[in-house]
């Protein structure tokens, strides 16, 4: 039966051929879109491992000339925010935080321990001003500063990485050549650099007066709740403490959603091209199919005369559309399922495979669909009037 | 089964008639045609309009970001210089042993020496150029008809009516006005004195004004306040720019002399926060400041371990690209194109092939007309510009929808402000190019079903067509 679909295809190659063609680059645009949509979505729906709810941001410019003054005007800032009604919580860190952009990032192999991983200096307080969730152990205090190693916190991924088989908890290793660190605790998340974004691992390092020029950012939770002109009030604050108008106040949720946008604004442009070539080819495949079929009214009547059924020619009709489809597929399949060895994409392979499955299946759902109406046209010719036409 | 009918056909005038009248009637039979058969003439439009629509957006979206336009109307002519890199290569320690006989003894002299492997690099130390590079070097260049120094990441936080508003600043010199040629509402550039002489006057962007100030007819002599650095006069009003270069789309604008030392100058010397503008005298002479900068930065004076110092330049297209790929070392505006003219070719070769492909098999629906025009005596080059003709007026009424729907597109993406601050407007080169791309269109998915029509033959055509 398929053999015979594939001969009355061959014989009417040239006519075809375009619609071959064109199906071949359907399928290679919707494999593209498919599998960079699922990639960028699995991205999308792993946890943060921390709140961006209500908080807020400050970027400083605290003078270090003279560390005793400075470390006298970052206690007294982060007091003075503290006694804020608005404020919940507050934290010192360097100029890293989520969705903002910065990132800093160290790997060596001192000792045999092979890693690479982000990492920020923050204080005490910034696993309980961002929310950030342990899976175990605990975040440092300032009483485990007294200790022989610098405590550090990894995240769940940075033990997955690079500890298979070791208890992360109490792991000793130097994090820089002269800095022998011991983990205390582990992070279930921290995705920092934005919803779309795979995870790196993670170490959080203990901010200390010993190095006071990384007193960089703020970190403020506010109450849920707090309206804008909380803003004006940590601006007048800072303003005032810092001795300097070189500053700046960022709402986390404003970061948030410009950095997400530089992701779901291509994809929503991509995804709109897309739908607009499946509506574009469905159409296009819907007046050919009904032309095609309109020309072989005396090969239909002819068939219907001797006997064959309705179901049998709207079978030929959707069976040798489903025939072309699956060539072209395979032709399609051939080229594509080769780049991810020959390129590196910017793609994990098994959401690529994924992705040329998913737009395989709507390609061939639709085509199934432009089929059928034409088809029940041609199913329905009554064999007198089609042979009249001849 | 009405398809089958042409329902009413035009007997088209002989070949030797005058060519205004044959296009007139070419054109009343696509009018017809396009009548006849509603279903196809929507799946035709539907295809053209969006079609065009996506390659007008997109031409729309490069000819405001990289076409000469103010502020960058001499672009062919600007060099931005906005990163500077120093680089240390790797070292070895060489140990050289020599011996010598001292009083009977073997004596052995070890000599160390650091030998610096040309090339490795280990260290790099990248940021945006030194006051004191422009100064002391750049300043200095020959081939450049004018240069500007700008710091153009200034961000500032006010509270207008005690709501936040960020505003992105721009700290520049005189020169900068005499490079980028913004329009003014009203008001005029600084001075030199006004930058020498650190007055607080400041130019604001149209949209920024009626942020901070609300509406009001006249924004010259009123005040912004700059947080401690105090009050500032508003000399001057810029019209908003569609490109989204950073060096020209700041919000406000001040003098360079309230740029702090730490922000003008790091202490590596040539590191710090500014960028640099080099306006050439014709486009020709670009090549020749490339070649000016690749002396000087061979001839600065090699300090803090630093064994290589490499000014990165860039055009207006290699600046936009930056954004997208490549890194500061890079100059990508080329390949950039490239890959979006690439893109652009590919997602046209779908709904071309639509088209052709619908077109091809509608033949047939004309065989009965062809074989009448043939046996009257058409020649195939008639039958073939006749059947052109039509599908061009179908492109170019699918081109007029488009243009409506990519007008309408673009104020949705401007006012939810997708590209950020930059405007698109739909002005005089995008309705060119939209034309341009109309007729390419249509000629290319015209050109074959034309030609297979006007190859059908008359016998074959006449026995099928029912009239």
């Amino acid at each position: 039966m398929i053999a015979h679909y594939f001969k009355l295809i061959w014989k009417r190659k040239g006519k075809n051929a375009f619609l071959f063609v064109q199906l071949i680059f359907v399928f290679w645009v919707v494999f593209a879109v498919f599998s960079y949509g699922i990639s960028k979505f699995r991205y999308y729906s792993s946890p943060l491992g921390f709140d961006w709810k209500d908080m807020y941001r400050v970027y400083l410019s605290i003078n270090t000339a003279d560390s005793t003054a400075a470390g006298v005007t970052i206690e007294s800032l982060k007091h003075d925010l503290k006694a804020l009604p608005e404020i919940d919580q507050v934290s010192y860190s360097v100029n890293v935080a989520p969705y903002l952009g910065n990132t800093w990032g160290n790997g060596n192999d001192n000792d045999g321990f092979n890693f690479n991983s982000r990492y920020m200096y923050a204080d005490e307080d910034y696993a309980d001003t961002w929310k950030i969730k342990m899976k175990s152990g605990r975040f440092y205090t300032k009483e485990d500063l007294a200790g022989k190693y610098l405590p550090v916190v990894v995240s769940q991924k940075f033990v997955e990485k690079f500890m298979k088989g070791k208890e992360p908890i109490g792991f000793r290793f130097r994090f820089f050549k002269e800095k022998e660190v011991e983990i205390i605790g582990v992070a279930e998340h921290f995705k920092f650099q934005g919803d779309f974004t795979e995870e790196d691992p993670f170490t959080f390092l203990p901010l200390t007066f010993s190095s006071i020029d990384l007193y960089q950012a703020l970190s403020i939770r506010v109450k849920p709740g707090t309206g804008p002109d909380v803003e004006k009030k940590i601006n007048d604050l800072v303003e005032q403490t810092t001795k300097s108008s070189d500053f700046g106040i960022v709402k986390i949720e404003a970061g948030r959603k410009n950095t997400n946008s530089r992701t779901y604004i291509p994809l929503a442009a991509m995804f709109f091209l897309a739908v607009f070539l499946i509506i574009n080819i469905s159409m296009g495949l819907f007046g050919i199919l009904r032309y095609n079929i309109a020309r072989r009214i005396p090969e239909i009547g002819l068939r219907k005369a001797i006997g064959a059924s309705s179901g049998a020619i709207r079978r030929q009709f959707t069976g040798e559309m489903l025939v072309l489809v699956t060539l072209a597929f395979v032709l399609a399949v051939i080229f594509a399922v080769q780049i991810p060895f020959i390129a590196s994409l910017p793609i994990e392979k098994d959401a690529y495979f994924m992705g040329m499955g998913a737009g395989a299946l709507v390609i061939f759902g639709i085509v199934y669909l432009c089929s059928i109406f034409p088809s029940h046209q041609a199913a329905v010719t009554l064999p007198a009037k089609a042979l009249h036409e001849e | 089964m009405d398809n089958y009918h042409i329902a009413s056909l035009s007997v088209v005038n002989c070949p030797s008639s005058i060519e205004k009248n044959m296009l007139k009637n070419y054109f009343k039979i696509a009018i017809k045609v396009l009548r006849r058969n509603k279903l196809y003439t929507f799946i035709s439009l539907f295809g053209i309009s969006f079609t065009l629509m996506v390659l007008m957006l997109a031409s729309a979206v490069l000819e405001n970001e990289l076409g000469a336009n103010p502020p960058l109307s001499k672009k062919d002519r600007i060099l931005f210089l906005p990163s500077f890199s120093g680089q240390g290569f790797e070292r070895e320690k060489v140990t050289a042993y020599d011996t010598t006989e001292v009083d009977g003894v073997m004596k052995i002299d070890t000599t160390v020496t650091t030998r610096v492997i040309e090339g490795k690099v280990a260290s790099n130390s990248s940021s945006s150029l030194s006051y004191k590079l422009y100064k002391d070097k750049l300043s200095k260049m020959k081939t450049p008809e004018l240069s500007s120094v700008f710091v153009d990441y200034a961000p500032l936080d006010v509270y207008p009516q005690g709501q936040k508003l960020t505003l992105n600043g721009n700290l520049t010199d005189a020169n900068y006005w005499k490079i980028f040629d913004f329009r003014f509402k009203e008001g005029g550039p600084f001075t030199r004195e006004a930058i020498d002489n650190q007055a607080n006057v400041i130019i604001l962007r149209e949209s920024a004004a009626l942020k901070y100030f609300g509406k009001q007819a006249s924004y010259l002599g009123k005040e912004l306040v700059w947080g401690l650095k105090g009050p500032f006069k508003v000399v001057g009003i810029v019209k908003d720019a569609s490109t989204s270069n950073r060096s020209v789309m700041a919000d406000f604008f001040v003098p360079i002399s309230w740029a702090g030392e730490s922000e003008l100058n790091y202490n590596q010397e040539y590191l710090g926060s500014c960028v640099v503008a080099l306006l050439a005298k014709e486009p020709s002479d670009v090549s020749r400041m490339e070649e000016e900068l690749r002396t000087l930065e061979s001839s600065l004076e090699k300090r803090n371990d630093f064994d290589r110092y490499i000014i990165h330049e860039k055009n207006a297209a290699d600046i936009y690209a930056w954004q997208f790929m490549g890194t500061q070392a890079t100059r990508e505006g080329g390949n950039f194109l490239k890959i979006v003219f690439g893109v652009l070719a590919f997602f046209l070769v779908i709904p071309i092939l639509n088209l052709v492909n619908l077109n091809v098999t509608r033949i047939f629906e004309r065989s009965s007309e062809i074989g009448v025009r043939k046996a009257f005596g058409a020649k195939t080059s008639n039958l073939l510009v006749q059947f052109l003709f039509e599908n061009l007026i179908i492109t170019f009424l699918g081109g007029i929808i488009g243009i409506i729907l990519t007008v309408l597109l673009m104020n949705a993406l401007n006012h939810a402000e997708v590209f950020g601050t930059s405007r698109l407007t739909f002005n005089f080169p995008v309705l060119f190019i939209s034309i341009f791309i109309t007729f390419v269109f249509g000629i290319l998915s015209g050109f074959l079903p034309a030609w297979r029509i006007s190859q059908t033959p008359v016998a074959g055509a006449l026995k099928t067509g029912k009239l």
